[in-house]
């Protein structure tokens, strides 16, 4: 966390509106493609991430300056996004919606909005028949390159349940990645597989 | 060595020294399905760390300031509501207690003749204070100074005022705000 950052973080525990909107400002990008990893949809991430900020918002005054900011940023989301995920079950995306929202660039080369389609929804697939918790775990370990025990402290979770939980999920998304491939790519590699290693 | 160790070795990623590398690495080369674990779990990881980050639509902390006001009265309303929902219980359910104490010790005729008399005791007992204030103020002037007076009634009107105008701003801001800004 940087200087600046430390001096809102203050400002805002002490109830100054503009220093919380720098923080918003600031960490925008990492709680809204939390939520949307978790919800898979690209309004109902708008929602959450709000939500999630206006959690934070009013727990501010409770918040330990000692854990890093981001973290529990992240934390509030992710405990938020689970409550959501178990309420419902994760939508299909729509093309139109991750053309718009994931690719902001303002002359976008067909090829590649085509190409960052399909990787985000092979990302999705990967995720999609995993619970809350697990889902969680695997996009703050992969996402964020937060540790075990960091994971264990947002998700509320003890360490060996983390564990538990990423063995899980990681056991999953080889199996969802070995159905997403192509079948011609799946015996080809099959075939010359051992080469490889 | 087991299988399943080995598919939890690569799983789980643990960090190996050399010989269980090795071992590893001689697995591998007989077992297909590890193979597959193996280079499918690096892709898919692969494939997660190098994806970009999903930013959320321009205007994203613009929208946050135009809803903090409406969260915030929203909240303010769910606390009076809460207040008020409570006061409400606390009330029914201490006049509930007093019916029910009162019929268990008395007939509900006795009870109405009873609250009756004391209706009529508060309507004489208010109408005596009224005469003893009469009486009172038409006696205090001559025994205290003007000055005191005007002093007195102006400091009641001072404190009124002051009552009133922050009864005013708790309604407009709400209590946390406005204990923030005070």
């Amino acid at each position: 966390m940087n200087q600046a950052e430390t001096q809102w973080l203050q400002h805002a525990i002490q109830g100054d509106d503009q220093a919380f909107t720098n923080l918003v400002e600031h960490y925008q990008t990492p709680v809204f493609n939390l939520c949307y990893r978790m919800l898979g949809d690209p309004q109902e991430a708008e929602d959450a991430a709000q939500e999630s900020f206006w959690r934070a918002y009013q727990s501010i005054q409770r918040y330990d300056p000692q854990r890093p900011f981001a973290t529990w940023l992240l934390s509030i989301a992710a405990h938020y996004c689970i409550d959501q995920q178990r309420r419902r079950r994760l939508p299909s995306f729509a093309l139109d919606e991750i053309t718009e929202e994931i690719v902001p660039d303002p002359a976008p080369d067909p090829e590649k909005m085509v190409g960052q389609i399909e990787r985000d929804r092979l990302l999705h697939s990967l995720l999609v028949d995993m619970n809350g918790q697990d889902r969680a775990a695997i996009i703050l370990r992969y996402w964020y390159d937060l540790s075990e025990q960091e994971i264990s402290e947002a998700l509320s979770l003890s360490v060996s349940a983390v564990k538990s939980r990423l063995h899980r999920a990681r056991r999953l998304l080889a199996e969802r990645w070995q159905e997403a491939q192509p079948a011609s790519v799946n015996s080809e590699r099959n075939t010359y597989g051992a080469q490889s290693f | 060595m087991e299988h399943n160790l080995f598919e939890t070795w690569i799983i789980d990623q643990v960090e190996l020294n050399s010989e269980q590398e090795y071992a590893l690495q001689q697995h591998l080369l007989d077992c297909s399905t590890c193979q597959r674990l193996q280079r499918n779990l690096q892709a898919a990881i692969l494939s997660i760390q190098t994806s970009t980050p999903v930013a959320p639509e321009p205007g994203f902390s613009r929208r946050w300031n135009d809803s903090l006001a409406h969260r915030r009265a929203q909240q303010q309303a769910k606390q009076i509501s809460f207040t008020r929902n409570i006061l409400l219980v606390g009330l029914l359910f201490l006049l509930a207690m007093l019916v029910g104490y009162s019929l268990l010790i008395t007939s509900p005729m006795r009870l109405l003749v009873s609250g009756m008399q004391n209706v009529m005791s508060l309507v004489l007992c208010w109408n005596q204070l009224g005469r003893i204030a009469f009486n009172l103020i038409s006696a205090l002037p001559p025994i205290i100074p003007l000055a005191i007076w005007v002093l007195l009634s102006t400091g009641l009107a001072g404190l009124s005022l002051f009552w009133v105008l922050t009864l005013w701003r708790i309604s407009r801001q709400g209590v946390g705000n406005y204990e923030t800004k005070t």
